[in-house]
């Protein structure tokens, strides 16, 4: 009432109530949602009808009359998880129902074997390529480092770039080292560990709204590694600049997991 | 003198117990267990399913949904944040995009209703307050069935068939306004089970 009456004398600017039903509801296109989103960030009156109006979604959606789930649906999901990311797979414990070998457990040991072969295959083509990629990397050997980031470190117009944990209660840390006119950056991560949906990652510079992949490298297992990376082009030194390491799949890029930057 | 009312035990607390269940087997998602999407399936699949099957009232396509959205659950586990809202919330906003793009789709209407990232994430906020309890949802279902029959049908035509306000002001021959305003007052007699005195005070702490 009092939020209707604050609205009603123009002492507020919220949305009207049928806009936060219809937030709440999905009711309202992407751009609308953007702006109903961010005055909710301003507006706690507002932000608690619309947590109202959700709760009620939620509430709604479990009015549904209840039917049991198909038989095998935690296996076709398995079966389904497996085919789109392979590096993930894990074994599972067979449902005490089944009676005999059955989804996901003949599926692997009927195509396994196929499945190793054509794998290692892969793996060894895409090495291959990997090696040969210009803008591929690979944690170096410990006397190449020392004599590449000694130079970089001593360079008196190198930058240092703190990188930290783009999402909170994540510890990946890192630190960059990059000079001008040079194609090599020192990267040396912390806690950049084998994420569910892969090791590889990216570095990306930001000026303004442009934004540049500077360099692809895979993680190591133990998430803490030193790495070489050579630039797809150098850096001209110009800042300000930002840094991002972002984890990137078969489908595009992904999650940001670090950033930093470079003030004038 | 009445005697004073005892509970076993607060809803509040066993909704909250519930609830960290969830968050624990999502935190072992994020690290790639796939037991724990298991245990969430074993959980949560029932509910998901429900939705999906009240919407689409296909049972093969309701299964696709369903297993979409567990797949999305593990794909976009980093993405979501439980101190943001319960899991039930999410995992239920998903099933209801993913059930109304396939509505649409399958009556080929020609909607482009996405379900992309961004909508994962939108779909967490803001967060709902601890899930719904199952008290509440039988007090939800009363509150429904009490409404106005023209307050129901905007709801159903609204969430459980995903149509668009100008599409619902067609359907029910009247103006979007008013469409808009019925829907909302529909909404705001619905959200005053979450706010029961009697609830309330049940998950107050040490509530005896």
């Amino acid at each position: 009432m009092i939020h209707w009456l604050f609205h009603k004398l123009g002492l507020k600017s919220c949305p009207a109530c049928e806009t936060l039903v219809d937030y709440a509801l999905d009711g309202l296109d992407s751009p609308q949602q953007g702006k109903v989103r961010q005055h909710l960030s301003d507006c706690p009156s507002c932000m608690e009808q619309v947590r109202d109006f959700m709760q009620v979604k939620e509430g709604l959606g479990l009015t549904a009359p209840e039917s049991d789930v198909p038989t095998d649906f935690n296996a076709k999901v398995l079966s389904r998880l497996q085919k789109a990311d392979p590096v993930c797979v894990r074994e599972t414990s067979s449902s005490k129902s089944d009676r005999h070998l059955g989804g996901w457990p003949r599926f692997w040991m009927t195509l396994g074997p196929v499945f190793a072969v054509l794998s290692l295959t892969m793996t060894l083509v895409a090495l291959g390529a990997l090696l040969s990629h210009k803008n591929s990397a690979a944690p170096a050997q410990a006397n190449e480092l020392a004599a590449i980031g000694n130079a970089l470190m001593s360079d008196p117009k190198a930058a240092h770039v703190q990188m930290v944990s783009a999402e909170a209660g994540q510890t990946a840390s890192g630190s960059l080292v990059l000079c001008p006119g040079r194609r090599e950056a020192f990267f040396k991560a912390a806690n950049l560990s084998k994420c569910p949906q892969g090791r590889n990652y990216a570095l990306w510079m930001k000026r303004g709204d442009k934004a540049e992949r500077l360099a692809r490298f895979s993680a190591e297992a133990d998430g803490s590694s030193v790495y070489l990376l050579n630039l797809g082009s150098s850096w001209d030194g110009a800042m300000p600049a930002e840094f991002m390491v972002t984890q990137e799949s078969g489908s595009g890029v992904g999650q940001t997991w670090m950033k930093g930057s470079l003030k004038l | 003198m009445d005697a004073p009312k005892t509970m076993t035990k607060p809803k509040g607390e066993a909704r909250e117990a519930e609830r960290a269940i969830d968050r624990e087997l999502m935190q072992r998602v994020v690290k790639g267990d796939q037991t724990a999407l298991e245990d969430l399936m074993k959980r949560w699949s029932r509910p998901v399913y429900s939705l999906a099957l009240r919407i689409l009232r296909n049972p093969q396509l309701a299964e696709e949904v369903s297993q979409d959205t567990f797949l999305k659950v593990w794909k976009h586990a980093g993405v979501f944040q439980e101190q943001r809202g319960a899991f039930s919330s999410w995992v239920l906003t998903m099933t209801h995009h993913g059930s109304i793009d396939a509505l649409r789709r399958a009556k080929a209407r020609g909607s482009q209703v996405t379900n992309t990232l961004d909508n994962v994430v939108a779909a967490t906020l803001p967060s709902p307050r601890g899930g719904v309890s199952t008290w509440q949802r039988v007090k939800l279902e009363e509150a429904l069935a009490t409404l106005p029959e023209k307050q129901r049908q905007v709801v159903e035509l609204a969430y459980f068939e995903g149509h668009t306000r100008e599409e619902m002001a067609e359907i029910m021959g009247e103006p979007v306004g008013t469409v808009k305003t019925r829907l909302r007052d529909a909404v705001q007699k619905l959200a005053a089970v979450f706010r029961d005195p009697e609830e309330a005070l049940s998950q107050a702490p040490g509530f005896q």
